[in-house]
């Protein structure tokens, strides 16, 4: 499944050359984020934003309890550090073989960060409630394969030009989905 | 982790005690034996459990080496521990977790720390960092609790619940009762006090930014630098706070986080309301007030803060706060009215704009203005009213794009480069030949070069002060789209463009730095014109207009036009093909012959409707081989023929007549016209003249072939103001050609793309049959402005269809020139000698003056140089071309002032050369009169006269200046002219005993060979004592270049001593090479004066062998007998110091001294002494010396020198005893250095006097003074002595020299 997407993607990539350099600089973070604290119904958001990697401006951010979005917003900007630290401990000889998924960034005391970095370099970002114990690693693994396939329709939209917002409705009823579904 | 969540676990229940006890891990000890027990009680709470089991892992994992798992596995235990105790519902005390949290998180540091060193730590930070972090901010929530961060303090409320947490802590464990750092006591005396609280959370909070930063995660740091900030804010030191969030908010800006940039400007805000920084605070506030991530309120609130400040400081008006416009309107579009924004000068222009306002409420704004930039047009011919009106057709609105994304919202307040197109014209045909991009707001790009570090700080916008603005007071900005409008009359003619927008309110203002895209208008001055126009030509004119006016009936028009030029382009197609065919050797010479003949037919049938003309490239019908200049340097002067003849091959296979060939001609006038003057292009343009064209060797693609090539050239232009260079680019000259190539035609043989260069001026040739294969056509021009002409295109044209090669590739060009009249005069040999006739040539170069007949050239005379008049003066005329055009006779008049040359008439630009003979009297050469250079130049002269003729080649010099007055100057030409004296002479006396000679020599120092006769030597003094015999031939004498004649005059006199000879020589001379001339040349004379020749004394040396042999012998001592002989009585030049008096007896002091220079001799013993010779005739004084041969051989005597020796004060000399004077002579020897060891044997001898001698040592030295050489004549001078070798061999030297 991993491996039939990364084929999906590089062709893609490959099959147009100019737009592949532009995608190469994007960053993506998306972040996912239960809080069940709130009420059994659970909420998410997920933010998405690209940008070069200096930039690392989200590309779409989305958090379910949107009265404390801002508290993820700085969670999540700040969980670029660990992701910058990772994806430069990988070492550029591995970049085509590497494993996407980075796992746990890092766990606070209520939420768990975890990490997804595209070969284009887009990052995805989730913040999870550390009290859903629902969600282990394989959950979240697929969350984001589905998030980058996801990712990967937008980008295939010739209409998208690469670093705009992500405004993409199929985009955001599957990420509407996906945080409904985890809680 | 393990799974705690199971339900209805009875085993849970026994965890679910409230917390009492919050005393954090203790590591230091391997079991924990209280938590053991414990827990086999199953008394053990939760966090008993989970601290006993992590202290378990944590000695196994120190006792394994893995120290940076414990820190990792702590942080997980923390958090799992707290979602736990939230999951169980256990009821714990507030602030009980965070006090274990901390104290956890700083025992497990301390506990790594101690088994670490230093090294190891810091390169593992990543690791411990976490728990710093989560430390930190445990720390700082309990200060919130406890009421230790408020501004106040604790209230008792807070005090009650710090004593509870500080109760569940219980006692400090004894392990960590002594170590003064124990997380215990940091946590116990953090609570105990808000200095001590700030104290440690500044601590902890420094090192984990410290940490962070250190391994990069700067994200991180910045955002333990904001809680930071907030605690500082919260301490009432702003200023502290603003360094933290400055940097946090760089950092969200920079990557584009909008919520976090939102909310830490909010912070910036109110930190820089405290601070009192009103332009930051306003400059947030604006941006608040338009950030739509705000609550409306929220929007309001800052939005009216700015209004406030505005109307607050309406009464300090000299202070202005500059904040861009960004963040506080857009502006959306500009409309000018009329529309295509030109007014005459008083005209009423009005300009509209459209500003979004980005505030939330109506804003009143005091005044928007909009600052414009003037510049006057040079090109301004091209700016006529008509030329405005016509061409700018805009609808006069500009849009101004929205800036699409924020990021990075820094760039903003960076002016544009305002980027111009630069459009220039021929002055000739005013065609467009110039094209550009230049840069026109250079200085208000200069001065941005001072970055700003602060962020959002408004110091970037530059307010360009000085520059007009058009106003608009009194607006109110609505919330969305408003509409101002702007009045202005126009004022002085020139380009005006929009620059800055500034919307100000009272002391605010808000500023757009820059227009983009650029807005300009444009302000006319018109001179009143009368036209007169025929109104039948008018007529065709006025339908035009009218159809213009009126669309639906335009549609027929247009479409006739088309279908005409279909009709015509489908012929023009027709004939381009015949003419490809007709020069396709492919075809059959049948086939092409009728391809050809249509052409013809085409061109003969269609003469009728002159206005239609078919043009076609040239390439098919003929190619152009070569093109020839005639003068070959392609310059010519102004109203001078310039031919071109160029080789054209035609393809076609029958002869073709054409009507008219013609070369289009590109003049411009160079700027840089200095550079052009005639002789700079004469010089520089050596070409032959022929420049060659290259075939095109593939005829494929054919299309390519008619595509001109680019005529590209730099280009710098400075402003006329302060002289900065404010342009540069690189141009094209040949714009017109290219621009009109841009409508590409689908077909491909069509010739609609060759451009027929129309109005150009043209070199044409009318009538011409081109033959198949080389023909040679040859255009004539004249003349007319002087400027660079550029051959561009080919034009062969038969009836209505021309052939066009539409450029000439390599660049031919001929440039014109005018030029002014001009004298040169020069002279024809290298140098000019003086006293014989030299010609010199006159040269004139006309320029633009026709010489007429009477014009002449005015030399003023000069009374050392005579302008010799022959009758027969010629004058040659040249043509421009220095090819002969005539001869004329010259008449040259003289009058006492002015010689008057009448020239012969010649046209312009041609020259007049001839020659006149000028004479410049020799002047006497100033010999040395002075008596002792005279005698010091005889001795030279006796010693060895060929030195002296080596000496000096350069001939004496005179400058002649000539004022020349020109018939085409009211100013005179002064010219010089240096002459030089072709010999050089000098005089001596030589001595033979008492008879003397006076030689005179001269010396020829010119090239030329010259004859000498009638030398004559004449005493001027008029004395008649003196006689002077020549012993010189009468008859001429023959010099020749470079060598010398001497003249031997015997001096006889008859009454002694003879007076000073003033002499006078004089030799008449003239060049060898003309036999007559046609006038008496000046005698060369030179004049030089003689005194004391007569001798006084004769010196007679001698050398006898020794006593008994015949013959000197080397190595044998040998008599040297000296006598001195005065010759005669007193006389006038006894009279000096070295005279003494005594009883009328007179007798003067002489030094002799023998000196051998070429070794010969050893003189031993005493070789120089001062004598006292008494002034009476035959007065001798014998000296007796002796020497020794040091070779055999004729041996030369050696010298024998006399000198005068004077006291060295007259005044001493009368009281020294003579004697002592005489023998204490080493005093005397100041001269020669080499005498010392003679010297020092004559002290030996004189020993007797030594203590005289040591009393005058200190005092002056006498001197000595060398007799006058005519004075002293040495009898034995050349004599030589014969020594024989010795006979003993020990002493027997050979020498060779």
């Amino acid at each position: 499944m991993e491996g039939g997407l990364n084929q999906a993607w590089k062709s893609s990539v490959r099959g147009q050359a100019s737009a592949s350099a532009t995608v190469k600089r994007l960053q993506e973070v998306v972040c996912q984020e239960t809080a069940s604290s709130r009420g059994p119904g659970g909420e998410r958001v997920l933010a998405l934003g690209p940008g070069p990697p200096e930039e690392n401006y989200p590309l779409y951010i989305r958090s379910v309890p949107t009265e404390n979005e801002l508290k993820f917003h700085y969670m999540v900007h700040t969980s670029l550090d660990v992701v910058d630290e990772k994806i430069s401990a990988m070492g550029k000889a591995l970049v085509d073989q590497r494993e996407l998924y980075l796992g746990l960034l890092y766990p606070t005391e209520d939420y768990k960060v975890y990490g997804y970095v595209t070969n284009s370099k887009v990052k995805f970002v989730m913040v999870v409630d550390s009290s859903n114990t629902a969600l282990r690693d394989n959950e979240i693994r697929s969350m984001f394969r589905k998030l980058h396939n996801s990712y990967t329709d937008v980008m295939c939209n010739p209409f998208y030009n690469p670093g705009d917002r992500i405004q993409s409705r199929a985009f955001d009823s599957m990420v509407t989905s996906m945080m409904i579904q985890v809680c | 982790m393990m799974c705690v969540c199971l339900d209805g676990a009875n085993w849970l229940t026994f965890f679910c005690q409230p917390v009492k006890s919050w005393n954090g891990l203790t590591l230091r000890k391997p079991i924990d034996m209280e938590k053991r027990e414990l827990i086999q009680r199953q008394e053990a709470t939760l966090l008993d459990l989970r601290s006993y089991l992590f202290a378990r892992q944590c000695t196994l994992l120190l006792f394994l080496q893995r120290p940076w798992e414990v820190a990792q596995r702590a942080l997980e235990l923390l958090h799992s521990c707290v979602q736990e105790l939230k999951l169980l519902e256990v009821s714990v005390p507030p602030g009980a977790l965070d006090c274990w949290v901390f104290l956890s998180c700083l025992e497990v540091l301390q506990r790594i720390e101690g088994c670490c060193d230093r090294a190891q730590i810091d390169s593992n930070i990543a690791h411990t960092v976490g728990l710093w972090s989560y430390a930190t901010e445990k720390l700082k929530s309990l200060g919130y609790l406890c009421g230790l961060v408020s501004e106040k303090g604790p209230n008792s409320e807070d005090l009650n619940r710090t004593v509870d947490l500080l109760a569940g802590l219980g006692a400090e464990r004894p392990e960590t009762a002594n170590t003064a750092q124990s997380p215990y006591k940091k946590l116990k005396e953090a609570l105990s006090s808000v200095e001590a609280f700030e104290k440690h959370y500044l601590d902890l909070s420094h090192a984990t930014i410290e940490m962070y930063t250190s391994i990069g995660r700067i994200r991180s740091a910045k955002f333990v630098g904001k809680d930071l900030a907030e605690f500082y804010m919260k301490k009432k030191s702003p200023q502290k706070a603003e360094t933290y969030l400055q940097g946090a908010l760089k950092n969200y800006l920079a990557e584009g986080w909008a919520l976090p940039i939102t909310h830490t400007r909010k912070q910036l805000a109110e930190c820089q309301k405290h601070l009192g920084q009103i332009e930051n605070y306003l400059q947030t506030s604006s941006l608040l007030a338009s950030d739509h991530h705000l609550t409306e309120e929220e929007r309001k609130y800052f939005c009216q803060e700015i209004l406030n400040f505005a109307s607050e400081q309406t009464d300090s008006p000299g202070h202005k706060v500059v904040l861009p416009m960004h963040s506080f309107a857009h502006l959306r579009d500009l409309r000018f009215t009329p529309s295509n924004a030109v007014v005459h000068v008083g005209g009423v222009l009005s300009v509209e704009i459209t500003v979004c306002s980005q505030m939330p409420v109506p804003v009143h704004m005091d005044q928007i203005a909009i600052s414009v930039h003037f510049s006057i047009e040079k090109n301004s011919y091209r700016k006529t009213a008509e030329w405005l009106t016509k061409h700018k057709t805009s609808n006069g609105i500009i849009n101004f794009p929205m800036e699409t994304s924020p990021f990075p919202a820094s760039q903003n307040s960076l002016p544009a480069l305002e980027l111009y197109e630069m459009f220039e014209r021929s002055p000739s045909d005013n065609s467009l030949n110039t094209t550009g991009i230049i840069c026109k707001n250079v200085h208000m790009l200069l001065r941005r070069q001072e970055s700003s570090t602060a962020l959002d700080t408004p110091s970037g916008v530059a307010l360009d002060d000085g520059a007009p603005v058009l106003k608009c007071c009194g607006v109110t900005l609505e919330p969305g789209a408003n509409t101002i409008t702007f009045r202005t009359q126009a004022k002085e003619p020139g380009t005006y463009t929009l620059r800055q927008l500034c919307a100000s309110a009272g002391p605010v203002c808000f500023v757009l730095p820059h227009l983009y895209p650029l807005a300009q208008y444009d302000v006319y001055s018109q001179e009143p014109q009368l036209h007169v126009e025929p109104l039948a030509g008018k007529a065709s004119d006025a339908e035009h207009s009218s159809l213009s006016n009126d669309s639906t009936v335009r549609e027929p028009f247009v479409k006739k036009a088309k279908l005409c030029c279909w009709q015509s382009l489908e012929c023009a197609c027709y004939l381009q093909t015949s003419s490809l065919l007709a020069s396709d050797h492919h075809l059959t010479e049948e086939e092409r012959k009728y391809f050809c003949q249509e052409i013809l037919n085409f061109a003969s049938e269609q003469t009728d409707s002159p206005g239609h003309k078919v043009v076609l490239p040239m390439h098919s019908f003929a190619h152009l081989r070569d093109l020839r200049f005639t003068p070959s340097n392609a310059v010519v002067h102004v109203g001078g023929v310039l031919s071109v003849e160029i080789t054209v091959c035609s393809q076609m296979p029958v002869p073709v007549h054409m009507d008219q060939i013609a070369i289009s001609v590109h003049f411009s006038i160079e700027k840089n016209s200095y550079r052009k003057t005639a002789e700079w292009l004469t010089k520089h343009k050596t070409s032959n003249g022929i420049i060659n064209f290259p075939m095109e060797t593939s005829p494929f693609p054919a299309s390519q072939n008619s595509l001109p090539a680019l005529e590209l050239y730099e280009m710098f232009e400075r402003s006329p103001s302060d002289n900065s260079l404010n342009t540069t680019g690189i141009i094209c000259k040949n714009v017109h050609m290219l621009l009109r190539r841009q409508e590409s035609s689908t077909a491909l043989d069509t010739p609609s793309g060759v451009a027929l260069d129309d109005g150009a001026p043209v070199l044409k040739c009318c009538g011409v049959t081109l033959e198949p294969g080389a023909n040679t056509i040859t255009f004539r021009t004249q003349a007319k402005e002087p400027g660079t002409y550029t051959l561009r295109q080919l034009c062969a044209s038969a009836g209505p269809v021309c052939f066009v090669l539409p450029h000439l590739y390599p660049l031919a060009q001929y440039d014109v020139y005018s030029q002014e009249p001009q004298l040169h005069v020069e002279p024809l040999a290298d140098s000019l000698l003086a006293g014989i006739p030299q010609k010199v040539k006159f040269t004139v170069t006309t320029g633009h003056y026709t010489v007429k007949n009477g014009d002449s050239l005015q030399l003023s005379n000069v009374e050392a140089m005579l302008i010799l008049c022959h009758t027969e003066n010629k004058a040659v005329i040249y043509s421009n071309t220095r090819e002969k055009a005539s001869d004329a006779s010259l008449r040259v008049q003289s009058s006492d002032k002015v010689t008057s040359i009448s020239l012969p008439a010649a046209p312009a630009y041609h020259m007049i050369e001839f020659e006149l003979e000028v004479l410049s009297l020799p002047s006497a050469p100033a010999a040395g009169g002075e008596g002792g250079s005279t005698m010091l130049g005889m001795t030279e002269a006796q010693r060895k006269p060929k030195d002296t003729q080596k000496a000096d080649h350069c001939m004496a010099t005179t400058d002649h200046k000539v004022s020349i007055e020109c018939p085409w100057s009211i100013y005179s030409t002064v010219i010089a002219l240096t002459f030089s004296v072709p010999f050089r002479t000098t005089h001596a006396v030589l001595s033979a005993g008492t008879r003397k000679y006076i030689q005179v020599c001269v010396q020829n120092l010119s090239e030329l060979d010259f004859r000498l006769s009638d030398s004559d030597l004449v005493d001027t003094g008029d004395s008649t004592d003196l006689q002077l015999l020549p012993l010189n031939t009468k008859s001429q004498q023959h010099i020749c270049s470079r060598q010398s004649v001497f003249f031997v005059w015997e001096l006889t006199w008859t009454r002694e001593p003879p007076p000073s000879l003033r002499g006078r020589f004089s030799m008449e001379f003239r060049p060898a090479s003309e036999e007559r001339l046609s006038i008496s040349l000046k005698p060369y004379t030179y004049e030089f004066q003689v005194e004391n020749f007569f001798t006084l004394y004769t010196v007679k040396a001698e050398i006898l062998p020794p006593a008994g042999t015949e013959l000197c012998r080397t190595g044998s001592l040998c008599a040297l007998e000296v006598s001195i002989t005065r010759l005669s009585d007193l006389l006038e030049v006894d009279r000096d110091e070295a005279l003494t008096e005594s009883d009328e007896y007179f007798s003067t002091k002489l030094m002799y001294e023998v000196v051998d220079n070429s070794s010969n001799w050893a003189v031993c013993g005493k070789s120089s002494g001062v004598i006292s010779m008494p002034v009476v005739a035959q007065a001798t004084h014998r000296v007796h010396m002796e020497v020794m041969p040091l070779f055999a051989g004729y041996l030369p005597l050696p010298d024998v020198r006399l000198f005068k020796y004077l006291p060295h004060h007259s005044a001493h000399s009368s009281q020294l005893d003579a004697d002592s004077w005489i023998e204490n002579d080493s005093l005397s020897v100041d001269k020669h250095v080499d005498d010392q060891l003679d010297s020092s044997s004559i002290k030996s001898r004189g020993s007797v006097h030594s203590a005289a001698s040591s009393e005058h040592k200190g005092l002056p030295m006498p001197r000595l003074q060398a007799l006058p050489p005519g004075q002293v004549f040495n009898s034995s001078t050349g004599m030589q002595i014969l020594v024989i070798p010795s006979k003993d061999d020990h002493v027997l030297e050979v020498s060779v020299t």
